[in-house]
């Protein structure tokens, strides 16, 4: 039970953090979602139509580069719209909820004596497959991985993200089941990042191992946690699976149910009354927030401030993503200062100690603003300060930016997806799209070997 | 305030795409931004973003610079005054508003060339490659005219800045991607192309050329002196030509070029510097121990070979820290973040190595007193390799990570 350090890093100081009082139910919601943009390079086959009637744990699409692993109905219902955007790219495929109790029969499965055939393919039969991600290039596991090591996230660092200890509270059962199967999927160990302080003794066995981190985010994101435990490369790769998706895996193969529930918190500048919400999964954003948003020109945030997407009803993202656990509320309607850049005192924040505010203030009604307009980088140091891996910032984003293929491989592009430069993006002064950059690159790699 | 906004608004169409005046958007977008903040929404990645943007940044090293501005313009006055009325002029009692004043008289145009010269170069350069006018000259601008001695022709300073802005900058893609220091190559042409106004004995104190000089005044530096006398106080106490003490020179009330004397008012600007973390501590910090350790050095070859105390090489490093522009430049020069190493450990060695050679040419280089000039370019053309080593190293210990290696 090492502890693990992040020693550099930021905690952003966003105003709306969700209130700790119990979380509530908003089980309500008759309108979800699958996002398949959000599988990173989809090439999206449907299984179903507009129209159709499905149950729960029906099979709507699934990925060609990998048709073994299917993406199933999260709710029972119809099928109202499968929007398309650009070159035909499925948006999001809304189902109209009936209901969340019709689902597809499901067998469940003894893991002890379980093979990891037989795992495997209750997991990817079922739908709960797509809940496992792997480095290098953070997408969708592949049926055919050999992962050398499997990182269960227990501990969201991200500002104003739920306390993922809490939110699987009472599953212990369920998160036991999942770890043994877990633990049959790799030759290597699981490793559960939890944070500093939380003691999980009772769920370590033979294969499980349990690390604590601390420190500012992101001490608790699957990359510093991948990073320092079980590092991932070209011939090397490493799964990562959310604690909340591995007490669903648990409660699946113990008695058949598909997750049919998610916890997550809303919260940020523009939320009324951030909380912790017990919801559907892919539940649309509209009817979870209404009457939560405080915002002249609102933006959802699928994820947090930091590395989330933007979720937007026009583009038909409106809607829980599939790994996240929480939403940001934003405000989107920037102003334009006079003389922004000379004053000392301009209610926003900086790592740096340019701007005096932060000296008085504690947490800042952050907005969509860019805050200075695109310009060259000028490296004072700033990528670094908040980069805790032995990853050579400066020198990697410059490597993106001038798309050398090679030196950013050798830089370690492969372990790290955007949540980790993030961050960089965040504190950059010259305003650079470094997490554009980066999947540009992963992208490239991929498709070049 | 809406009548200006409405105004830019008003013109917007003209510099934007297909408007008549095109080629020009980047100096809309220079008055514009400098004006207004830009009002852009975060697209894509994360949604929110920190305060600081390079307006902000450069305008902090300009704040930094103020103190040494300051002070500058009332050295360039204090000097003139000795030189020409009274040799042993205390600092408090001279007439305070009238050396600032004579002091901006000299400063101003120099400064204002620099900017007219330098800013159209910017300018035209920005039109013809099409990318934004790029804050980085509000503080080559300023850095450039501290550095030069204050009876400088005017001419020589315009062709100096439009040198380093050219040369030292927009050959290599503009701010961001320069190798050199663009204030520094623009000081280094001068230096080398002119050398007849820029060095010597005569140049440091104003109106040195008008026979306005009294007896005895002299505008040698402590710097030239030190060389021709090593720090023997013998030699100190007999050239009553010089009587500058060791707190003179850390004050700043000697004769030296225009905002670079008084290391003190550097340690200001150094504090501001690292306060806002704008600055690399680290490599302020290098400068110090290299120009230490080297220094020290130097003494004990001083006392081993039995060179005396009067040797250049035995001069301390107390010494060698408030003389000469060791102080200004290797807390405004060294650490332009463009030029210098951008790796936290590349910045202490880059740091480390800029002290030393600082002090090796100073000490053993007889025709290049000022060594600190010479030491950062070299280090600058030196950064990329040793921010080359410092990358092998981390890719390296990620092969050993992933059981390549």
């Amino acid at each position: 039970m090492a502890t693990i350090k992040a020693r550099r890093g930021l905690d952003l100081p966003i105003h709306g953090a969700p209130s700790d009082a119990a979380v509530v139910d908003r089980l309500d919601v008759n309108r979800v979602a699958l996002l398949p943009q959000e599988v990173l390079g989809a090439k999206v086959r449907l299984l179903a139509q507009e129209g159709d009637t499905v149950q729960v744990g029906t099979p709507l699409m699934c990925d060609r580069r990998d048709e073994a692993a299917i993406f199933t109905s999260p709710a029972a219902g119809k099928i109202t719209a499968i929007h398309r955007g650009k070159r035909r790219a499925v948006l999001s495929i809304v189902i109209e909820a009936s209901g969340y109790d019709d689902a597809v029969p499901f067998d469940p499965v003894d893991v002890s004596a379980a093979t990891r055939e037989e795992i495997k393919a209750s997991l990817l039969g079922s739908g709960l497959w797509p809940t496992i991600r792997r480095r290098p290039f953070d997408r969708v596991a592949i049926s055919t991985d050999e992962p050398a090591g499997i990182i269960v996230q227990a501990y969201d660092s991200s500002p104003l993200a739920p306390d993922l200890t809490e939110v699987v509270a009472g599953r212990d059962a369920d998160l036991k089941v999942g770890l043994a199967a877990l633990r049959k999927l790799t030759d290597g160990l699981v490793h559960v990042a939890v944070k500093d302080g939380v003691r999980w003794g009772r769920f370590l066995e033979d294969g499980i191992q349990i690390h604590q981190f601390r420190g500012p985010h992101p001490a608790g994101t699957a990359g510093f946690a991948i990073h320092s435990l079980c590092p991932a490369g070209a011939n090397r790769t490493v799964w990562h699976v959310g604690v909340q998706d591995v007490a669903d895996i648990g409660r699946l193969l113990r008695d058949g149910k598909r997750p049919t529930e998610r916890i997550i918190s809303i919260g940020g500048p523009a939320a009324r009354s951030p909380k912790i919400v017990r919801t559907r999964p892919g539940a649309d954003l509209e009817q979870l927030c209404l009457g939560e948003v405080e915002a002249t020109q609102p933006r959802f945030v699928n994820g947090s401030a930091v590395w989330g997407n933007i979720a937007s009803v026009e583009d038909h993202t409106g809607f829980i993503g599939r790994w996240n656990t929480q939403v940001t509320l934003l405000e989107d309607g920037v102003t334009r200062d006079l003389l922004g850049w000379a004053l000392p005192i301009s209610g926003r924040y900086t790592q740096t100690n340019t701007v005096w505010d932060k000296f008085f203030r504690k947490a800042f009604r952050y907005d969509t603003d860019t805050n200075g307009s695109l310009r060259a980088i000028v490296p004072i140091g700033q990528y670094e300060s908040v980069m805790p891996m032995d990853v050579l910032a400066t020198q990697l984003i410059k490597a993106l930016a001038a798309k050398d293929l090679e030196s950013a491989e050798k830089l370690g592009v492969l372990e790290l997806s955007e949540e980790d430069l993030a961050l960089c993006q965040v504190v950059d002064p010259s305003k650079v799209p470094i997490t554009d950059w980066l999947r540009d690159m992963l992208t490239t790699i991929e498709k070049e070997g | 305030m809406k009548i200006l906004r409405d105004t830019l608004d008003k013109f917007e169409p003209l510099f934007t795409k297909g408007g008549k005046l095109e080629k020009l958007y980047p100096v809309y977008e220079a008055a514009d931004t400098f004006l207004y903040t830009p009002g852009h929404r975060t697209a894509s990645g994360p949604s929110v973003r920190d305060g600081i943007d390079l307006k902000r940044m450069m305008i902090m090293v300009v704040i930094a610079l103020v103190p040494a501005t300051l002070f500058g313009m009332w050295n360039v006055g204090f000097q003139h005054l000795r030189a020409t009325q009274d040799w042993n002029l205390a600092p408090a009692a001279a007439p305070f508003f009238e050396c600032l004043l004579y002091g901006a008289i000299k400063f101003i145009p120099v400064y204002a060339v620099t900017i007219v010269a330098g800013g159209t170069a910017e300018a035209i350069f920005s039109i013809l490659r099409k990318h934004e006018i790029n804050e980085g000259f509000l503080v080559t601008s300023l850095l450039f005219p501290l550095t030069l001695p204050p009876d400088i022709p005017l001419w020589q300073v315009a062709v100096g800045i439009i040198f380093g802005v050219v040369i030292g900058k927009e050959i290599f893609g503009g701010t961001g991607m320069n190798i050199l220091n663009p204030a520094l190559t623009a000081r280094i042409f001068l230096y080398f192309a002119y050398p007849v106004d820029i060095s010597g004995d005569r140049v440091w104190v104003s109106g040195s050329g008008s026979g306005e000089w009294i007896d005895g005044a002299t505008g040698a530096t402590p710097l030239a002196f030190f060389y021709s006398n090593g720090n023997a106080p013998e030699a100190m106490a007999a050239a009553d030509s010089l009587s500058i003490s060791w707190f003179d020179a850390f004050m700043g009330w000697i004769p030296g070029s225009m905002g670079e004397t008084s290391t003190l008012m550097c340690l200001l600007g150094a504090g501001i510097l690292i306060f806002s973390k704008v600055g690399s501590w680290r490599i302020m910090a290098g400068c110090g121990l290299g120009m230490l350790a080297f220094t020290l050095l130097l003494n004990f070859v001083a006392f081993a070979s039995g060179l005396g105390a009067d040797h250049y090489t035995a001069v301390s490093p107390a010494w060698h820290f408030v003389v000469g522009s060791f102080a200004f430049g290797s807390i405004f020069m060294a650490t332009d973040p463009v030029s210098a190493a951008q790796t936290n450990t590349g910045r202490w060695i880059y740091g480390f190595m800029i002290g030393a050679l600082t002090i090796l040419v100073r000490v053993l280089n007889p025709a290049y007193p000022a060594g600190i000039m010479l030491a950062i370019v070299f280090m600058n053309v030196f950064a990329p390799l040793i921010d080359h080593y410092v990358m092998k190293a981390n890719i390296r210990r990620r092969e050993v990570r992933l059981g390549l290696q």
